[in-house]
């Protein structure tokens, strides 16, 4: 996802990135690895990730 | 400004008399400075923080008073990043919620803060000590300027937390300010630079210690900071 966007986003006005953007990582936000990753660090371990 | 331009402006605030809610605001002439201030928790974001950023820069635009805004941490850190109990908590309950306009609405209101950082025309200077992470990192790669300390860490860290290293514009701005490699780097491993690395990565135009240098530049700060030409406005 990282890799596309900085490939994606070369040629875009800032503004239009920043869309872009926003809907990246409100997918993102959808992940179970997010939620992992959130409830790791209130439970001060390090979160294992499962790309999903 | 004559008056004929006076008359185009909205009488909307007034920033040398502004109180802001949720971070400290302070005008010396010109120059306004911007400090995040919940030290206990380095500086994080809230929502209300976040929204509050956003209409000031906003507004901004029709300043004439202001002509230059800093913005800083209180006590010794520049801003941890979004809140994880006040945005991350709530972010992670939307999920649960299948709520995706939610996530987007948020999304979409933090972009708008970057947006609104780079259309309003006073220049921005972050002063960044401690810690810098994650949207606290987006805040100083939004500014114009960048000035930090040797032990200051600045981490895109998205990816550690399960996220895209694209937030906020990153993926478009930060590989304008230290080149596609060195973005690629910061984006994908969500590692920290600390000051030195982030001087010679051009991230920040200096790096000092123990405090930010740029104020001790006295002459050249008050030309940027206040007397601009016309090229400048």
């Amino acid at each position: 996802m990282t890799k596309k966007c900085i490939h994606q986003e070369w040629n875009m006005g800032i503004d239009e990135a920043i869309e872009a953007e926003a809907q990246a990582q409100a997918i993102c936000m959808q992940t179970k690895d997010y939620e992992r990753a959130y409830l790791a660090f209130v439970n001060k371990q390090r979160p294992t990730f499962a790309g999903n | 400004m004559n008056d004929t331009a006076k008359r185009f402006l909205p009488s909307r605030l007034d920033f040398t008399t502004f109180k802001a809610k949720h971070f400290l605001w302070e005008v010396d002439g010109k120059v306004a400075t911007v400090t995040l201030n919940r030290p206990e928790r380095k500086n994080p974001l809230t929502l209300d923080s976040y929204a509050e950023l956003r209409d000031t820069f906003r507004d901004l635009v029709y300043s004439d008073a202001i002509k230059t805004v800093v913005v800083t941490g209180a006590g010794g850190n520049f801003c941890s990043g979004g809140d994880v109990h006040e945005i991350i908590g709530p972010l992670v309950e939307m999920q649960r919620k299948d709520d995706m306009a939610g996530l987007l609405a948020f999304t979409r209101m933090t972009g708008d803060l970057v947006k609104a950082m780079r259309a309003c025309p006073q220049p921005i200077v972050a002063a960044v000590d401690g810690v810098c992470a994650g949207a606290g990192a987006i805040l100083a790669m939004a500014s114009d300027l960048r000035y930090g300390t040797a032990r200051s860490k600045v981490a895109f860290l998205f990816v550690r937390v399960g996220l895209a290293g694209a937030d906020m514009g990153a993926c478009n701005i930060l590989p304008r300010i230290v080149g596609a490699g060195r973005a690629a780097e910061l984006l994908y491993t969500g590692r920290s630079m600390d000051g030195p690395e982030a001087e010679r990565w051009g991230f920040y135009n200096n790096c000092a210690s123990p405090r930010p240098s740029w104020p001790t530049r006295r002459q050249w700060r008050n030309h940027l900071l206040t007397d601009r030409p016309l090229p400048m406005l």
